[in-house]
């Protein structure tokens, strides 16, 4: 089985992150990977553990990613792949990613697992875009994968509850927390994947942007808050709100 | 004429609170353009009639009804909605940043080639374009879609309508629409599903006007219960941040903030939660924010319209308390 696990790099959120004369400035914000991937790559090296698989890492962008994909192999990928380039919006990341996995020496996907979305964005596009252009069935927001026999049993979360959902490979999955919890990488495992290459890709997507953001500022979250003195001021602000 | 398509949800016969305002949002924009139809499409298992009445506005309304629907399928709805939207020829698409719409937008921008604005808030008309406004970062940064393309996909967060205010007239007129033949589409015939519904009778807590949130400071799920109490009393619904929901206190359905749900209720009021930026993020569109915290510094009063500083499990037994009172349940 060839699963296709794609990752990206996204700034820790609890860093800070200033908007400086409309654009985002990320120097004082450390990169990491995105933590739905983590949910991704940790699914893709069990399902390779339990069921045999080879696992491309895959990440598309700047050399920011290099970082996410030695995470990746850490983890237990077997391969990692850079499409370089720029981003753009979910669409040509979408693109680039199609491009990058045509090319896999592995062969074509029986599953390709990416994180229901990323932190830095909150789209959650790339994932069923990416499916369209595979020509795959999505399922998203996956907390419990079993595959048998070319046949995945899936459990999603929505919002009403989770949904038991049973497909034929191949498949796009996005992964949600819960569905696993990802594996601490240890010395030996990250000196080891640093010995590994990371393929460079070349991906040339000639097409426009066609979602551009624009006039970015910084959001304040603070509010005015009255301070109260009492129990019974409590009871009274909810009663006249509720 | 311009037509916008709505992709309208329910369950059991009941138009989504949240996707009914998406349609109202729609109306509003379909006024501002002036020459503009609203066009609405909804799935529904067999047997469900009457969505068109809980609708405000006219326009039409296309109903496409398969037992399969019994269970959310964004995958079967796909082609029927791009089906609609071509005869109708709808250059401009809205629907709710739901588990469905995340999927639905993205599958129908790329078959459509058009530009997408995902989980957007505050759509408006803005130079005679529609626009809307994105948050990024976890909430920190806000931006301003802008779609370069003749047809749009918006995808709105829930409960962010600028103008979800106000009232139209009429109601659309129904329409019936078959599901399309998909022959050899790939892993389709080899799809089934069936719900389990792991959250008890709590539903949805994305359509909730009132939520009571607990946090690390709740102490542990013992202390939940008096948060379901209150949410009965006030016909609300429990939240919990990321530490009880980690703690394993409370499942992660109730999560609120980045890895959780985005709510955006009239009224919420967080119990023992410290307030963390990952929070927040998931509760920007809320109207009135009020704390309970034991720790007078905790961030979480920094972003709240009301707060008071106190131990949860003294203070939380007098509310309930005093609400019967007020509410003549004592």
């Amino acid at each position: 089985m060839h699963i296709v696990v794609c990752c990206t790099a996204v700034p820790d959120t609890a860093s800070r992150i200033d908007v400086v004369d409309g654009v985002v400035d990320l120097s004082r914000a450390s990169m990491v990977m995105n933590p739905y991937d983590e949910y991704a790559v940790e699914e893709a090296v069990r399902l390779k553990e339990c069921c045999g698989a080879t696992v491309s890492a895959v990440a598309v962008g700047g050399a920011e990613h290099k970082d996410v994909l030695r995470k990746a192999l850490a983890m237990g990928a077997d391969e990692a792949f850079l499409g370089e380039g720029q981003s753009g919006d979910a669409y040509l990341v979408a693109m680039s990613l199609a491009r990058v996995i045509a090319t896999l020496p592995a062969g074509k996907p029986d599953i390709v697992l990416c994180g229901k979305l990323s932190v830095q964005s909150g789209r959650g596009a790339v994932g069923a875009m990416l499916a369209e252009m595979l020509g795959l069935r999505v399922i998203s927001r996956v907390v419990q994968v079993d595959v048998v026999d070319g046949r995945a049993r899936l459990e999603r979360e929505i919002e009403t509850g989770r949904q038991r959902v049973e497909a034929d490979l191949p498949l796009l999955l996005t992964a949600e927390k819960g569905l696993n919890v990802p594996r601490k990488t240890n010395i030996k495992a990250v000196m080891l994947a640093k010995k590994k290459p990371i393929h460079a890709v070349t991906v040339s997507v000639a097409e426009a942007q066609r979602t551009v953001v624009d006039r970015l500022t910084s959001v304040d979250r603070r509010r005015n808050c009255r301070m109260l003195a009492s129990v019974e001021d409590v009871a009274a602000t909810i009663m006249s709100h509720a | 004429m311009r037509k916008f398509l709505v992709v309208l949800e329910q369950r059991e016969g009941v138009v989504l609170s949240r996707s009914a305002e998406v349609w109202k949002d729609a109306q509003r924009i379909a006024c501002e353009c002036g020459d503009a139809e609203v066009v609405g499409v909804v799935a529904v298992p067999a047997g469900i009639n009457g969505l068109e009445s809980q609708l405000e506005g006219n326009g039409r309304l296309f109903v496409v009804e398969d037992e399969r629907f019994a269970s959310p399928r964004p995958d079967l709805l796909l082609d029927a909605v791009e089906g609609v939207l071509l005869k109708v020829d709808a250059e401009c698409v809205f629907m709710l940043h739901s588990s469905s719409g995340a999927d639905l937008g993205p599958e129908l921008a790329v078959r459509l080639e058009a530009g997408l604005a995902s989980d957007a808030l505050d759509l408006r008309m803005e130079d005679g374009e529609i626009v809307a406004d994105a948050l990024l970062y976890a909430g920190g940064v806000r931006g301003r879609y802008r779609l370069e393309t003749l047809r749009k996909i918006f995808t709105l967060r829930p409960g962010s309508g600028a103008g979800a205010g106000g009232s139209f007239e009429g109601n659309p007129i129904v329409e019936a629409v078959s599901l399309p033949e998909q022959p050899g589409v790939s892993g389709m015939l080899g799809v089934l599903v069936e719900e389990l519904v792991a959250h008890g009778e709590a539903g949805d807590i994305g359509e909730a006007e009132i939520i009571l949130a607990g946090g690390r400071g709740m102490g542990g799920p013992e202390g939940f219960s008096m948060l379901e109490s209150i949410a009965v009393l006030l016909g609300g619904r429990v939240g919990a941040s990321r530490s009880a929901v980690d703690e394993g206190w409370r499942p992660h359905a109730e999560q609120i903030g980045q890895t959780g749900r985005t709510v955006a209720p009239r009224l919420y009021i967080a119990c023992g939660i410290s307030g963390a930026v990952q929070h927040l993020a998931g509760i920007g569109g809320a109207g009135t924010i009020v704390a309970l915290n034991s720790d007078p510094d905790a961030p979480i009063f920094a972003a709240a319209d009301y707060g008071l500083v106190g131990d949860v499990h003294e203070v939380l037994p007098r509310l309930q308390d005093l609400l019967e009172e007020r509410m003549g349940k004592k």
